[in-house]
Formats: C-alpha cells, structure tokens, sequence
C-alpha cells in the first residue's frame, strides 16, 4: 500500500456512521442496565464488562481499521491482551488465596 | 575496494539542517551509528562511576565495624550502584549500543526505521541520567531504598526517591523507544530476499529483546508512577494502613525486572552466536533452534516473575507454578550452549581476543544461570533468599553473562566501529584478567552465602571476614583488569593498523562494507538468497563490495 | 521527508525478478507498525492499572460497591457520549482528508479538539465537586471511610487523571497537526500522521469505555 496510488479512489464514512449508532445504542444500554435492573455486584460488573468489551471490539475492527489489516496487527494484540490476561490470573489467583488464608487464621 | 574516503565520522545527517560546530554535529545527529557510540560514551561513564562505587563497598567490606562510610551512607551507596548499573548501564546496555550500530548494518538497512526518534530516545535516556545525578545533592542526599524501590520503605524514607524514580522512568521510556525503533526497522528494512530465518542471530536477539522492552517496560513505568503518587498524594495503593498491598508493588515491578535480565542476556547470547561461526569457520549449529529459542527465552521468561517473592507470603501453590516456569528457562537457554558447543566441535578455531571473550563468559554464565536454578527451587530459595548466594549468583550472570558477553562484541566489532585494530595478544592478556579477577571476586561469595552472610549489611561477624577479603582483593584485580582492557581498546583506536572491510573473514552484511561505514552504510544492496553465516572449507562462501560509490550516490 | 513521487530503489535476484528496497525515509507501513507498537506500551500501561484495580477489587468488593455510589453517573455518561461522538469526527476527518477534502478535514479536527475541550471541563468540574464532598486522597473525611473506599478513589484520581493526560496530549497534536495541514506537510499524499492520532484518539475512547463502567456503574 502506499501513497500514490490511494488519490483517485473515494472514502466512504457510511461505515463510520453506522458503527457509531451501534455504539450508541450500546452506550446507552451500559448506562441504563444498573438504573432499570438491580442486581448483585457481581452480575452487574459482568453485563458491563460484556457490553465493554463489544464496544472495543467494533471501535478496534471499524475504527482501528484491524478488520481489513494484515494479520500481523491481530496477532499483535491478540498477544499483548494474552499476556495480560496470564499476568492478572497470577497475580489475582495468589493475592485471592491470601485473603481467604488471612481470612481463615482471623476467624478461627 | 573503491577508494573511500568519507566516512560516518566525517559527515552525517542532523536532525536541524547543518552545523559547523562538530559537537553539535554529534548530538544532533540521526545516523544510528553515531547515537550508538554516543549511548555508549555516556554508559560507560557512568559504569565507572557504579564501579568506584562498588570499590568503595567492598573497601568498606575489607574488615568487620565501620571502617570508611556509615551505614546510611552504605545503604545509599548500594542504590546508586545498583541504579547506575541496572538503569543506567545495562538495560539500555547491548540495544542501545552494539545494537544500534550493527542492527541496521545487518539486515542491509541504511538506518533505522525512525531516526529521529532514536536520537530522541538519547535525548531521554539523557534527562533521566541528569535528574539522577541531581538526586544525589539536594536533601538527605540519594534514595536508599535499593534499586528495586519496594514500598512501604520507598514511600516513607526521607531521601529523594521521587526524583530517583523519575530518573528510572524517563530511562525506561527512553529503552521503549529504541524497542519500537527496533522492531518496526526488523520487520520494514530488512534487505530484499532477507526472510527471518536468514537474519543473523544477533539480530534474532535484538528483536526479542524488543518485545520485552515494549511490553514489561510500561509496567514497571507505571508502578514508578503510582509509587510518586503515592509519595506526593497519599493515594494509598502501596500504603498497609490504607488497605495498600506492598506486595501487589513487588509483582508488578518484578513483572517488569525479571524480563528485564532476558532483556539483556538475549542480546548478548545473540553476540556469542555471531562470534563461535566467525572463529570457528563453520555454519553455525542449530541456527533456528538458536533463533527459535531466543523468542521463547522472550516468551517465558514473562512468566516466571513470582520466583521473586517466594518469601513474601506468597501463597504455595503459585510458588510452585512459578518455580516449575523458572526451571523452564533453563532449556532454551541450554539448546543455545549445546548449538554453541556443536558449532565449536571439530572446528579449527580461531583464539582471536573476541573468542577469547565468549569462551570465558560461557563458563561464567553457565556458573550464574544454573545458580539460578539452585535459587528456582522453593525451598533453598528460602534458605539462601537475600544471602550473598543471591548477590554473586545475580553477578555472575550479569556481570559474568552480559557484560563480558558484550566486552566479547566490543572486541568483535571495534574494528568496524573504529577502522583500526587493537594488538590482539594484549587484548586477551586482558580477557584472562577479567576472569581470574571475577572469579575471585564474586566466587567466594557463593560460599559466604551458602553460611548465612545476608546482602545489603555494611558489617558482618568476624567468621565472614576471610571471605569479605579475598573478594575485595579480587575487586582489585578485577578493576585493574577493566583499567587495562580500555588501555588496549584506546591504544589501538589512536594508533592500531587498519583493519580493511573484513578482518575476522566474516560473512554477515556488516562487514561487506568499509570500515567504519559510511554515512548511509550501503551502496548497492544485494539480494540476500544465502544464509547468514556460510563457510565452505574455513572461507566465507560469498565476497561482496556493497561500498558507496563516488559516482553512484544513494537518495 | 522524502518525496513520495522518487523512484524506488530495485533490487533483482537471481531470476532476474524485481524487488524493492523500503525507503526508510518514506515508509508508511512502517510508520503504521511503529504506532501501533507504541499503542501496545499504553496497552500495558492502562492494562497494568486496570490489573491493581482488580487486584483491590477483589479484596474490597463491598468497599469498592458502596464507594462508587458516590460517583456522579450524570457527568460520567455525558463524557462517555461526548468521546462517542469526537471519535467520530476524528475518523470523518481522516477520511475527508484522504479524499483530498481538506477544508473539511480542519473542520472535522476543530470539532473534535472543541469536544476535548468539552470532555475535560466536565471532568474538572467533577473532580471539583468530589474534591468538595471530602473524596480525596489523604483528606481526613476519606481516611475515616473504609479500605477499600480510600483505594477506590486512589485509583479513580490516578486513572482519570492519566487519562485526562492523554486528552490534553492528544490536543496539543491535534493543533499540531492543524498547523502541518495548512502549511500543506499533511495531505492527501502523506496522512499518516493523521491516521496515527486517530488510532491514538480511539485507544484514549476504549480506555474510557473501560473506566466508565468500572468506577461509575458497579454497584
């Protein structure tokens, strides 16, 4: 891909438009779930992670541009969010299995 | 060889248009050679510095009670040593030096991807050794914390641990900057018909090594953050009384610390791959294992991060994943010395200074990296956790691992860098020194460990002190060693022979080209169709001018 | 910079098939690479504190529910809309300037550096309002509450202030990039710069996707 070649061809921002109304609609469903349904913390936090993580994905694929990129970018992030993901299991697993310790030595 | 006569030293592109003044020349300049030797000139500034340092700790060492510093003044020493050396010698270390100079030159590129960002990366890499400095003044002087910042101490002792810490930032953005630099160049410049599989191996280091500085480095950057906030605000996060975890500090930053010694070694394993095939005249052994093994170095060493905190009520059972990951490291890391070894075996080698070097830095590594597998066992981790088995195991892997390794590649390439020759038998007159003066320095350590001696006390029992003496006494020989070393490397750029394009008869890019480069490393680029180090019957299999021509300038 | 117009250099092999040399002076893929790379480090860097959220999460569950019925949902979705929305114009821009439109471009810029602007005054006010019922770090009123209260709000300074970071950046390049434009260093020959803020301006969005739910709405 490079530079010269892109001028004669036309851009369309319908694309733009359309994954904006989306996210729309699911920023506003963000918003409205804890006021129209009350549930526990842990349900609510998993509806609102879950609509998050759907905006992300259309802002990365639509906005970002990664649905149509070479498969290097996916990797790429693919990678980096892996890597995350095991560095927070490790560190929340130990810290989760302290607490209930430390929890059970103070109760006994 | 056309006659050549300018050269990287006698013009460069500027980042601001032309200048007379030659200073400006330099630090204004954007070829990646030039960054590369001024990283270095800077580096090894400051690793003298950290080395009076030590001297003085182990002078202060040389007999039990307080002999020549107190022990606030001991605590603040070791900090500096370790902040020097870690922050400011060796992460930036092998990359910013050997690596910007030959990385380009070695996948046929005549710069790096962002030039301007790479002297920015200097320019960083520069305040955060300036606001280091500065922290030793004002005050209660410099931090004291230890290198390793761990909270609640960082967050409450009275010394200039902020500015301590900015320093340590800046320097690690400076680090993500020639990481990006880095990648983007291996992935975009390669020359034409160079896959991955035909890069050299030095080059298969730098990239993994990049990888870590992109994504460990921002951790330990944002812990940095939030232990300044916590300083300045009080927010709380590492503070117990506030419900803070000076633990969860410990994790992170260790997330970033202990990638950051794979950080440095897979470079340097990658100079040691250079150096066996040149002087062994041989295709080297195993060349995609080797490559191969570096990315998964990269890849676990991620993982292992927990061996850290063994004694810090971690909980048992992720010790013993963590423990299990540690031992993992050690096998991609034995595929590259048996590939060595391999390569080495029936070969007519070449004892030339750099040989020399890699030879003594295997049995120093290989004494630091199986320590660290006696340290990778939960229990005896918690036996020896903090005893100077920890300190000489760290040294011999590092100073024994990384900086010998790259005393091996300045040896390599200063022939390129420079243009001239060193006298080769002073220069392995030197390499002995430096081994026989860290052995004893740092062996005896091991043994005063094993008994108890815990690290980071000015002062000791007096069942200790036949230890503390022969280290310090190898602290001399070992100083003396480096002192000489840089005699050699000095007489040699001042008044050594011309070396020509290809003293060692080498086979990778960088030395198909005049020595030193020009301005724009290479004329006509060739279509890399052959692997990286091939030698039939002790020759280089393929000879190449790839000089710029007067007539025939690039861009 | 290069001109996009020189010839590039060829290399043959030994078939005799043509391959071209990458001009590291005029390599937008590279450029492109070398941004996202660079948005992989503000990844980890967001990723990292999002991590001792959930660490502090998990050890202060209730603390961390009752503290965030003191936010101000009101402000908090208002800003959510407005990032929305200048997301938008900032891809309306890159496009329009592909299609060599570039008065309307400039247009869509200003816009989204006047939402910005927007987004941050409503933030200031907020901060205001907390800062004046007592919520902030080491205030006496915060240090008589809970745990998990004191990490909530440390954490909520330290995020939206970083992230507050990222938005002023991001202006400053935006100005930036309006003066390249007019002096015609940013065109629709050469919009890569562009196209990277745009990548930055929707990784500073997702990270507001984020914090929104995780502090305004778990209780």
């Amino acid at each position: 891909m490079s530079n010269t070649n892109e001028i004669t061809q036309k851009f369309s921002s319908s694309i733009y438009i359309k994954v904006f109304f989306i996210l729309t609609i699911l920023t506003g469903l963000t918003i409205l779930q804890p006021l129209l349904i009350h549930m526990n913390y842990l349900p609510t936090l998993s509806v609102q992670m879950l609509i998050a993580f759907t905006k992300i994905t259309f802002v990365v694929m639509y906005y970002m541009h990664i649905k149509g990129a070479s498969s290097i970018y996916k990797r790429l992030i693919l990678a980096a969010m892996l890597l995350v993901a095991v560095l927070a299991t490790f560190t929340i697993y130990d810290t989760h299995i302290r607490l209930l310790m430390h929890n059970d030595f103070f109760s006994n | 060889m056309s006659s050549v006569t300018k050269n990287f030293y006698d013009e460069t592109h500027t980042v601001f248009g032309h200048h007379k003044n030659k200073f400006l020349q330099w630090i204004f300049s954007i070829d990646h050679k030039r960054i590369g030797i001024m990283y270095a000139v800077v580096m090894f500034a400051f690793f003298a510095i950290a080395v009076i340092i030590a001297l003085l700790m182990r002078l202060e060492l040389f007999s039990p009670g307080q002999q020549i510093m107190s022990p606030e003044q001991y605590n603040q020493a070791f900090t500096l040593h370790g902040v020097i050396m870690i922050f400011i010698f060796i992460i930036p270390g092998i990359p910013a030096t050997l690596g910007n100079f030959v990385l380009p030159l070695q996948i046929g590129a005549r710069d790096v991807s962002f030039p301007r960002l790479n002297l920015f990366s200097f320019w960083v890499y520069v305040l955060g050794v300036v606001i280091a400095v500065v922290s030793l003044f004002p005050g209660n002087g410099v931090a004291d914390t230890g290198w390793t910042f761990y909270a609640p101490y960082s967050t409450k002792t009275g010394t200039n641990v902020v500015m301590a810490l900015t320093a340590a930032y800046l320097l690690g953005l400076a680090s993500i900057l020639t990481g990006i630099n880095f990648i983007a160049t291996v992935h975009r410049l390669r020359a034409p018909g160079m896959g991955f599989f035909k890069m050299p191996l030095f080059v298969w280091g730098l990239y993994a090594t990049s990888w870590i500085q992109l994504l460990a480095t921002p951790i330990v950057g944002i812990t940095l953050i939030l232990v300044i906030l916590e300083r300045v605000f009080g927010i709380g996060i590492f503070n117990p009384a506030k419900g803070g975890d000076p633990v969860l500090l410990e994790n992170l930053f260790w997330m970033y610390s202990h990638p950051a010694v794979y950080l440095m070694i897979l470079p340097a394993f990658g100079i040691a791959s250079e150096i066996i095939p040149t002087f062994c005249r041989k295709p080297v052994f195993g060349y995609r294992s080797i490559a191969i093994s570096s990315a998964m170095i990269a890849g676990i060493g991620y993982l292992v991060w927990g061996h850290h905190l063994f004694t810090s009520g971690q909980s048992d059972t992720i010790a013993l994943i963590f423990s299990f990951l540690t031992f993992l490291v050690g096998i991609p890391t034995g595929i590259k010395f048996f590939d060595w070894v391999a390569t080495m075996y029936k070969a007519s080698i070449d004892f030339k200074a750099p040989m020399i070097w890699a030879l003594g830095t295997f049995i120093t590594f290989i004494i630091g990296g199986v320590t660290g597998l006696i340290l990778g066992a939960v229990g005896i981790d918690i036996f020896l956790h903090d005893t100077y088995f920890v300190v000489a195991h760290f040294h011999y892997a590092i100073l024994g691992g990384v900086v010998s390794f790259m005393f091996a590649g300045i040896h390599y390439w200063f022939p390129k860098i420079t243009g001239r020759m060193y006298d080769d038998k002073k220069a392995k007159i030197g390499a002995y020194l430096f081994f026989i003066g860290f052995n004893v320095l740092w062996f005896p350590m091991f043994i005063a460990g094993n008994l108890g001696m815990p690290r980071r006390y000015f002062d000791y029992l007096p069942e200790f002190t036949v230890y503390h003496r022969i280290a310090t006494v190898g602290s001399w020989i070992f100083a003396a060693s480096l002192i000489y070393i840089f005699y050699v490397l000095y007489k040699g750029a001042k008044y050594g022979e011309k070396a020509g394009p290809n003293p060692w008869n080498a086979t990778t890019l960088e030395w198909q080209i005049p020595s030193p480069p020009q301005a724009e490393n290479f004329g006509e680029l060739p279509y890399i169709d052959f692997d990286p180090y091939e030698y039939k019957d002790g020759e280089p299999v393929h000879h190449m001018d790839l000089s710029i021509k007067e007539e025939k300038q690039h861009g | 910079m290069a001109n996009a117009t020189v010839e590039p250099e060829i290399v043959y092999d030994k078939e005799g098939n043509a391959h071209e040399v990458v001009d590291f002076n005029n390599d937008y893929e590279g450029a492109k690479l070398g941004f996202w790379i660079f948005l992989l480090t503000e990844i980890m860097i967001f990723s990292s504190l999002f991590l001792v959220y959930a660490f502090y999460f998990d050890q202060n569950t209730n603390d961390f529910v009752q503290a965030s019925e003191h936010m101000d949902r009101l402000l908090g979705g208002i800003n959510t809309f407005v990032l929305l929305i200048s997301t938008l114009t900032m891809g309306l821009s890159v496009i329009s300037l592909k299609n060599n439109d570039v008065k309307k471009s400039t247009k869509y810029i200003w816009i989204t550096i006047i939402f910005a602007t927007i987004f941050l005054i409503i933030k200031y006010n907020e901060w205001m309002l907390e800062i004046g019922e007592g919520f902030y770090p080491s205030s006496s009123y915060l240090d008589s509450l809970g745990n998990g209260v004191k990490l909530f709000f440390g954490l909520y300074f330290t995020l939206t202030g970083l992230h507050g970071v990222h938005i002023i950046v991001g202006i400053g390049v935006m100005l930036w990039i309006l003066g390249k434009i007019k002096k015609g260093e940013i065109s629709s020959l050469n919009f890569v710069v562009l196209e990277n803020t745009a990548l930055y301006w929707d990784f500073v969005h997702i990270v507001w996707i984020i914090v929104f739910p995780i502090f305004y709405l778990i209780y």
